[in-house]
């Protein structure tokens, strides 16, 4: 039985292994796509193209007014991107790299960084009011809220696209003073976790402080998430819904009378390693995540306050953006060295960002 | 009711409370300063010029905890203004703008003299009023630093806000 079990469940879970979703898991890019990572220019409502092969900056989309996240499905020929004023998500092409429309159907007060379903069906756009909106792509319309208690802000979707971790932030005054649309809101230190089927919550994870960006292993066992107070990040076992490891990065004495905290975090080198942020004192860590706790392996001085790191579609390759002195910085993984930097111009405000294996034209799949 | 919303509502109306009180309070409480580890010298000549900044990292503790604090000194229309260069939104650093363009788009060609722009999500300080709060996500302006005195051609900073040492 068990065997019959495993024989009918092995091509699904193939399938799941290979999806590559969001942003979170790798999955290596067939010949026929184009390698590109979109990044969004914050204080020019600009969305940059860039290409990863060449890694050179070669196109420039207007979107929304002070463009946030992003997301694409596993078919990569989409992206969404949220716009924080106005409230407003842009659809953009892949392929031809060309805005399609902007859905202004009520996101709520200041859209942030969302994720959608393996499938596209589903995007999971949060909200500063404090929930989720669950975007029907098809329906082009909203079809549930979730509510979390918390600031709508960073959003990670499981591999296999069975859940979806909604990360609020815990917030200050400013968060605060926005619009709530009557739903309380508190600072609930966990992450909720919702059955992206179902579009319900299923259970949450405490996670002591308040969350901040987050990314899941390519098995999907492992949340790594960087939270207020701790230089580092934290380790979550996804079926447990429990924190079990904690990564804590080396500074030097100068560097630990300084204030800084961790934003920005990604898994390079087929789930072995974690990278991630330190803001203030301008570095970035690798750390090995085949143990735990996670092994700090390289540091590496980057630009002006890092804000958020990519992975390659491949897993080899870390890009680091660092909006203070709008630099785009590329590290080979396997060498632990920088291997390239684009310098946008000054006061772009390089921020958030994903990469897209974009398939050739007549490959279009998704709806 | 759901009880979990029930005492989310509760917690919510209480921190309301919690920060009405404070904003009322804010305006007559006297600003705290702690002192530095040891002052901090720099020459007049270096701000001799208006808006012209001289960077410097000032000393202190708090609750036995060495703190390194990221300053600015620069000569206004009125006077000397010492200015910690932490947002205190979430500690990224901040930059004292005076290039016309940049200062356009932060106050839409209304301000005439230099502004401060946090480097991470862009809140706004009035360099001309010590810092003060202008726009974005902080909750405050700068924190400040106390010149003690201009003597000999060198101006001596001895004191922080007191509010800083755990924030920065």
């Amino acid at each position: 039985m068990k065997r019959r079990l495993f024989t009918l469940a092995s091509p699904v879970i193939g399938f799941a292994a290979a999806v590559s979703l969001a942003g979170q898991a790798p999955s290596p890019a067939p010949a026929s796509t184009q390698e590109k990572l979109y990044i969004s220019l914050e204080s020019t409502d600009n969305l940059a193209v860039v290409d990863l092969k060449s890694f050179k900056h070669i196109k420039t989309l207007k979107v929304g007014m002070h463009p946030h996240g992003q997301a694409s499905p596993a078919s990569q020929d989409k992206l969404y991107v949220a716009a924080e004023i106005g409230g407003t998500v842009t659809l953009v092409d892949t392929i031809r790299d060309e805005v399609v429309k902007t859905f202004d159907v009520g996101f709520g007060v200041e859209p942030q960084n969302g994720a959608i379903t393996p499938d596209g069906r589903f995007l999971y756009q949060p909200s500063y009011a404090g929930y989720w909106q669950v975007f029907d792509t098809q329906k082009e319309q909203i079809i549930e809220y979730i509510h979390t208690l918390g600031i709508g802000h960073n959003t990670v979707m499981a591999p296999d696209g069975r859940f979806a971790y909604l990360l609020p932030i815990a917030g200050g005054p400013g968060h605060f003073a926005r619009e709530s649309l009557g739903l309380p809101r508190t600072q609930p230190k966990e992450v909720t976790v919702v059955d992206a089927r179902a579009h319900k919550v299923v259970g949450t994870i405490p996670v002591g402080s308040g969350p901040r960006p987050g990314t899941i292993s390519p098995d999907g066992r492992r949340l790594y998430m960087n939270v207020d107070d701790l230089m580092g990040f934290l380790v979550i076992d996804t079926a447990a819904r429990k924190v079990i490891g904690k990564a804590t990065y080396t500074l030097t004495a100068d560097e630990q009378a300084v204030r800084s905290r961790s934003h920005g975090i990604a898994v390079a080198n087929d789930g072995k390693e974690v990278w991630s942020n330190d803001v203030v004192h301008n570095l970035t860590f690798a750390f090995d995540v085949t143990v735990n706790p996670p092994k700090q392996i390289a540091r590496f001085a980057v630009g002006r306050q890092p804000y958020w790191i990519m992975r390659s579609k491949d897993g080899m390759t870390i890009y680091v953006s660092c909006p203070s002195s709008d630099e785009l910085i590329a590290f080979d993984v396997a060498a632990k060295k920088e291997k390239g930097r684009i310098q946008f111009p000054k006061g772009s405000h390089p921020t958030r960002m994903l990469t897209v294996a974009a398939p050739a034209a007549s490959m279009r799949t998704s709806r | 009711m759901n009880r979990r919303i029930f005492v989310a509502a509760g917690l919510a109306l209480l921190g309301l409370g919690r920060r009405a009180w404070a904003q009322l309070a804010e305006p007559t409480a006297p600003i705290r300063y702690a002192p530095l580890t040891r002052a901090v010298k720099i020459p007049s000549e270096a701000v001799k010029t208006p808006w012209q900044p001289a960077e410097f990292v000032a000393e202190s503790t708090a609750s036995g905890r060495r703190v390194l604090i990221s300053g600015v000194l620069f000569r206004t229309d009125t006077g000397l203004s010492a200015l910690c260069v932490t947002c205190p939104h979430e500690q990224c650093q901040v930059d004292l703008v005076t290039d016309e363009p940049r200062l356009s788009r932060m106050a839409g060609g209304k301000s005439t003299h230099p502004l401060f722009e946090c480097g991470c999500h862009l809140s706004v300080f009035d360099a001309a009023n010590d810092g003060a709060r202008l726009s974005g996500e902080t909750p405050r302006g700068l924190y400040r630093f106390r010149v003690a005195r201009v003597d000999e051609g060198v101006v001596e900073i001895t004191e922080v806000e007191a509010a800083a040492l755990s924030e920065v």
